[in-house]
């Protein structure tokens, strides 16, 4: 697909896409954009390790069709969501459920992205597209997709789940877009998740922009559990003022290929992000997490908590970079990179990064790469635990130092079946609880 | 004291040689331990008394060069560590090893249902298991948070040999190995590991414990005590050995070796 290919679509159909003349306005200056950069290449270091021909070579419809059928329910079930969750169900892009309003009321403003398109004008800013060609073909041919509005002031407990499915088998190109708004001490909890089935090879090329106002906090849990074809790509760019808190969990099971692009500026004082995220790469998979964070102002902190596990002739990628900008000071900045290597073939990639420009920054980052330690694996079999299960759940432990409670039930037996793992006999006890 | 092919051996270990990233550890050890009996192994540092433990246990990279080991009757050295488990053999750990996120009750669950499942006993459910360890964890002085923490990561040095001790009277070994068990304990916690370990002494089940003090061997009587220098053992005894060994140090008994 060449840029003047992609810009022949876009100018046939673009009066059917939502938000009038101002949103086509930003649609033909994004897709400008895109056009001027092109789809990113591994000539550009932030695309080192990964290479996107699969799709630049494609022949994708970016128009993609409407399901024939959807089960929401079974679609939620299968994605581990609750039956009575504050969800929206999305199949290849059409909003098909939405649970959300029964559950949380009025408090909470969810709004389709073309319903937020028409009212609220473009929700991505020129800006944040700088660098980021995805990103903008993302906003040239946006169609479906969710904006949350949570109000100053407002606590919203319940976790609200936005289940993105793939469904269709035809060669076609999703472009969601999510834009969370947390306003000034609000609080909300937001779990996105991406899934699909094995004869879907399409590309879902999503965009998440998340805006937290002075003191609101934001939990992010983001599942990515495709089957073994999907590409996926993801640009989630989040900007926090002063104060304000945001803490997200990724976790990629599936795909083919999939590039998870996180950018977090800490604005004003006293933001603050804890990231953390497990990747799990098996056979004939490639998956790369690309993390920036900028410490734009004073007093900010960020966390980076990465970890991988990476099975025969699966391939992963972790690049981490701190940007501490000139002027700022009382800066705290910390990375973790762990990666457990399950074969010969298993490739990890792994890379921080640290550009500070001002002093009075306490920054420390790590990186391992290995397989599981010998020594645990003989204390355990010294008790009678038999190897392969000894192996299982030193591979779950090693996943599950990541969190403190689980992010998803789906996640133990993830891990198992993916990587076939064995357990001791009675696994009716959780190892982590 | 046993010999190879004696009726009723627990263990029996004859010239062994063990060799570790090239070099000889362990040259020519003799020793064999009868139904009941619990031996101290006592020594210098670096003597190969850990070395000795970890091959019991089946820990790779200690190559054995020559000798054999008869546990029960049966080849040791041809058995995988979980098989030598399941056989009835245990191992507390000098240093007893960190798991993060692996909890220590289901540890002990999971290696205990599977020792019973080897040896074609009924597993244990939940509520039958902590009926098992409550009474154990009363004796060791363990409190029951312990159970939800990771294997032995955060406990300070005296609670980890506790740890130790909870798995062994968990899992009713017939032979413990226990290395340097008493090594950093205050007087309290070494009378609280010594209670444990007596309260599992029978006529069916046999101790080597490998120790530098008196103290505990005060309180933990054994039938015998050797001294292991430079790979083998060089003398034993009964347990005033132990008293005088804590008096006069090893040089003397090292010399006396060297010039025999
Ligand atoms: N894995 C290993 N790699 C290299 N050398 C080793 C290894 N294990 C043991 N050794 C060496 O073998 C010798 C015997 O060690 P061992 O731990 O068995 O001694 P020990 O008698 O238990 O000593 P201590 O009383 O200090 O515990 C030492 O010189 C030690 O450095
Ligand atoms: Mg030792």
């Amino acid at each position: 697909m060449t840029p003047e290919q992609l810009h022949t679509q876009l100018a046939a159909r673009i009066a059917e896409l939502p938000g009038g003349t101002t949103v086509a306005a930003a649609r033909e200056a994004a897709f400008a954009a895109f056009a001027r950069q092109g789809f990113p290449t591994r000539k550009q270091e932030a695309w080192h390790y990964t290479d996107l021909k699969r799709i630049s070579d494609a022949e994708l419809d970016l128009f993609p069709t409407a399901p024939d059928a959807a089960d929401p329910a079974a679609l939620l079930r299968a994605a581990g969501v609750d039956s009575d969750a504050a969800a929206l169900v999305f199949v290849d892009g059409f909003l098909v459920a939405n649970f959300a309003a029964e559950v949380l009321g009025d408090g909470v403003d969810i709004s389709s992205l073309g319903e937020s398109l028409e009212t609220l004008g473009p929700l991505v800013a020129a800006e944040t597209l700088r660098g980021q060609p995805l990103a903008a073909l993302n906003v040239a041919f946006a169609r479906h997709g969710v904006r949350i509005g949570v109000p100053a002031g407002t606590e919203v407990e319940a976790p609200i789940h936005l289940l993105f499915v793939s469904q269709s088998a035809r060669p076609q190109a999703c472009q969601p877009q999510i834009a969370i708004d947390v306003g000034a001490n609000a609080r909300a909890d937001v779990a996105i998740h991406y899934a699909g089935g094995p004869s879907c090879s399409g590309w879902v090329n999503a965009l998440t922009r998340i805006a937290l106002d002075t003191g609101a906090h934001l939990k992010l849990t983001r599942i990515q559990d495709y089957g073994p074809a999907q590409t996926h790509t993801e640009l989630t760019d989040a900007q926090l003022a002063a104060d304000a808190a945001l803490n997200i969990m990724m976790i990629d099971v599936g795909g083919a290929l999939v590039r998870n692009d996180l950018h977090v500026r800490l604005s004003e004082p006293g933001a603050n992000c804890e990231l953390a995220g497990l990747l799990l790469c098996a056979e004939g998979q490639h998956v790369d997490n690309h993390v920036v964070v900028d410490h734009l102002a004073a007093h900010t902190t960020s966390e980076q908590r990465f970890r991988s596990i990476i099975g025969a002739h699966g391939r992963g990628v972790f690049s981490g970079k701190v940007s501490v900008h000139k002027g700022t000071r009382a800066i705290s900045a910390d990375q973790a990179s762990n990666n457990l290597l399950l074969a010969a073939t298993a490739e990890i990639n792994t890379k921080p990064e640290l550009e500070i420009y001002a002093d009075d920054v306490k920054c420390s980052h790590g990186a391992t790469v290995g397989e599981l330690d010998d020594s645990h694996l003989f204390y355990l079999r010294s008790r009678g635990m038999a190897e392969a299960a000894a192996r299982g759940l030193l591979t779950l432990a090693f996943a599950k130092a990541l969190f403190t409670e689980s992010p998803w039930p789906g996640i133990d037996d993830r891990i198992v079946e993916k990587f076939g793992l064995a357990l001791p006999e009675d696994i009716g006890w959780s190892p982590s609880t | 004291m046993v010999e190879l092919g004696d009726p009723n051996p627990m263990l029996v270990i004859d010239s062994l040689h063990v060799r570790v990233q090239d070099r000889d550890i362990l040259d020519g050890l003799s020793l064999s331990v009868g139904l009941g009996e619990v031996h101290a192994i006592m020594g210098p540092n670096g003597s190969g008394k850990s070395t000795l433990a970890q091959v019991l246990a089946g820990r790779d990279g200690y190559e054995v060069t020559a000798g054999r080991i008869e546990f029960l009757g049966e080849d040791l050295l041809a058995l995988t560590p979980e098989e030598r488990a399941h056989a009835g053999l245990f191992l507390a750990f000098q240093y007893p090893i960190e798991i993060p996120g692996v909890n220590n009750a289901y540890l002990l669950k999971a290696a205990l249902n599977a020792q019973r499942h080897a040896r074609g006993e009924p597993e244990l459910d939940a509520f039958e298991f902590m009926r098992v360890i409550k009474d154990n964890m009363k004796l060791m002085q363990i409190h029951e948070d312990f159970l939800s923490r990771s294997v032995n990561t955060g406990f300070s040095g005296g609670e980890k040999k506790r740890n130790e001790i909870l798995q062994m009277l968990t899992l009713e070994p017939r032979l413990a190995v226990l290395d340097e068990t008493d090594s950093g304990l205050d007087v309290d916690a070494l009378k609280i590991v010594a209670n444990g370990i007596n309260s599992l002494r029978d006529p069916q089940r046999s101790m080597i414990l490998v120790t530098h003090y008196e103290r505990l061997l005060e309180l933990v009587k054994p039938d015998h005590v050797h001294v292991l220098a430079h790979g083998k053992i060089v003398r034993s005894g009964d347990h005033t050995l132990a008293r005088e060994l804590d008096e006069r140090g090893y040089e003397w008994i090292e010399q006396e070796a060297q010039s025999a």
